[in-house]
């Protein structure tokens, strides 16, 4: 082997060798973004819109969350919409480079110390900046409450927290069974909630203990995760966390929404299911949509038992 | 009992936080689409110029006085993981906090009263205040209370409305005093706490009396920038 040879060898040992590494160190959210510890069928799940006439042959067997008895109660399956990255307001562009001219302005005609002069150039600039402002951002700014208007009225009848559901993560019944008939809107069939449960308290909750287990599983802080997972997830999870070789990483939690799916009792422990719909970045990676649901228990023999992450089950 | 201003109205003190209180629990749940509506989205403007002036740094602890939704803790947020925020309003701190929390940023949130912060002193290298100064009843005790907790190199900013140039006065008052209340009424169903929010802004220090207040309290090296004509006022200080 001359020394070309040999140097082409080295280069593709070193090559392989950093590709192996990164794969090693990629970031990857809790459970890896794979289904990890307790899993339900979602479709017994009491979360369900009210049952429509389906007709048999529109049903998808394989599909999760269609029914293949149109009299059982479906899951609400949430529309993803393809695109990661959440919607900016297309107005905002122009509105902005409009205001950035009135702010520009008002700082070069007004500057530092409070004086607004600048002669009669300066003013009438401001005059015409400042009107033109109002005008195109009122029109702008109607235009946006006015097509909004649905979407906030949805936003009233939910619950506390729920208030700002991202457009990707609105529920379209309809698409969801893909009949094709114009179907009324479903109404959701509410959950059978234990009297006292505080629902926006929960889902406050099990988003603050999404955001602090994937900055914790971050970490490879065991003892965060230990707290808020039964031993037989945390086993998973720490097992995962040994295989990245304890090394820290970074999954950024750009938004998160969660809603109550089912809650059950069964052998004394009480088992709820949240269904979340987050934006997440792994490695400064582009945005990418999350839909999974957590599984967590708690012991209802126990005075001193908490909410337990059991399991992670992803949504197809 | 000592009179103060509540808009036009004058009020006893014990008066003026739980009438403020109700305006702002009144306006909680269309706060954010009355703010664009109102300022024509220019607030988003001005409280990026004052995030951008904060030069915040990674590990910066910053406190951020009445919140209300949150905008500018959620800038902060992004830039260090010591961000406080606080509103005397919990309906308006609940909104913040869960606007954090949706977008990933669970921070923490304290109702308490910005004129008895319950925080230790020299705890925080920055604080802010955005549109929240003026509906505090003893805005001195407020800025004092801003520079105790301030620790040495720390600044503070006040980002509030304050008085417009001159030859565009009567266009502002017109808008302000006659078409923000229809607005408000329209938009939020409530006139009343737009007929306040103008007033109110007729009432606040000019940029120099905030100026001299700062300085009285204890800020070295108060300057202010004038925002759109002066509409909005960005004032800071510092302790040295």
């Amino acid at each position: 082997m001359n020394i070309f040879s040999r140097f082409s060898v080295l280069i593709l040992i070193v090559l392989s060798l950093s590709f192996s590494i990164q794969d090693a160190f990629a970031a990857k959210r809790l459970g890896g973004g794979g289904s990890v510890g307790r899993q339900r069928d979602t479709q017994t799940m009491q979360r369900a819109p009210t049952p429509a006439p389906v007709a048999p042959g529109a049903a998808r067997p394989n599909a999760p969350g269609v029914p293949g008895n149109a009299a059982a109660p479906a899951p609400v399956r949430p529309q993803v919409a393809p695109a990661p990255v959440p919607q900016r307001n297309s107005w905002m562009g122009p509105l902005a480079g409009f205001a950035g001219g009135a702010l520009l302005g008002g700082l070069l005609f007004g500057g530092h110390g409070g004086g607004f002069g600048g002669g009669d150039l300066g003013g009438g600039l401001m005059s015409i900046l400042f009107m033109g402002l109002l005008v195109a951002g009122f029109v702008f700014l109607v235009r946006r409450f006015l097509f909004s208007n649905a979407p906030q009225q949805y936003a009233e009848a939910a619950p506390a927290g729920w208030a700002e559901v991202p457009p990707q993560t609105q529920y379209s019944p309809q698409g969801s069974y893909g009949t094709g008939s114009a179907q009324p809107a479903m109404e959701q069939a509410p959950l059978n909630l234990p009297p006292g449960f505080d629902l926006p308290g929960f889902i406050r909750e099990a988003k603050l203990a999404y955001v602090r287990l994937q900055a914790a599983n971050d970490a490879a802080d065991l003892n965060d995760l230990r707290l808020f997972t039964t031993p037989q997830m945390y086993a998973e999870i720490s097992i995962a966390i040994q295989e990245r070789g304890g090394v820290q990483q970074r999954v950024e939690v750009l938004t998160v929404d969660a809603q109550l799916l089912d809650l059950i009792i069964e052998n004394n422990e009480a088992i709820a299911s949240v269904q979340y719909h987050a934006t997440i970045r792994e490695d400064q990676g582009a945005p990418e949509l999350v839909n999974e649901i957590w599984h967590v228990r708690k012991l209802l023999n126990d005075p001193h038992s908490s909410w337990l992450l059991a399991g992670i089950q992803q949504v197809a | 009992m000592t009179k103060t201003h509540f808009g036009f109205t004058q009020v006893d003190e014990s008066e003026k936080a739980g009438r403020v209180g109700a305006v702002f629990t009144s306006v909680a749940d269309r706060y954010d689409v009355m703010n664009d509506l109102m300022s024509a989205g220019l607030h988003r403007l001005w409280k990026r110029f004052t995030v951008d002036l904060a030069r915040v740094k990674k590990g910066d602890r910053v406190l951020d006085l009445a919140s209300g939704s949150g905008d500018l803790a959620m800038a902060f947020s992004q830039l260090t993981p010591n961000v406080v925020m606080t509103d005397i309003n919990a309906a308006m701190l609940a909104r913040g906090r869960d606007r954090m929390l949706d977008r990933g940023h669970p921070i923490p949130a304290v109702q308490c009263d910005a004129e008895k912060l319950p925080f230790a002193d020299q705890s925080f290298d920055l604080v802010t205040v955005a549109f929240g100064l003026r509906n505090m009843t003893h805005k001195e005790n407020a800025l004092a209370e801003m520079y105790r907790v301030l620790a040495p190199g720390g600044r503070a900013i006040v980002l509030e409305f304050s008085q417009i140039w001159e030859p565009l006065k009567p266009v502002y008052d017109a808008y302000s005093l006659h078409v923000l209340p229809r607005m408000g009424q329209w938009v939020a169903g409530d006139a009343e706490s737009y007929r306040y929010l103008a007033e109110s802004i007729r009432m606040h220090p000019d940029q120099d009396t905030l100026k001299k207040m700062m300085q009285d309290v204890g800020f070295f090296s108060v300057n202010f920038h004038n925002l759109s004509a002066g509409i909005v006022a960005l004032h800071m200080g510092y302790r040295y």
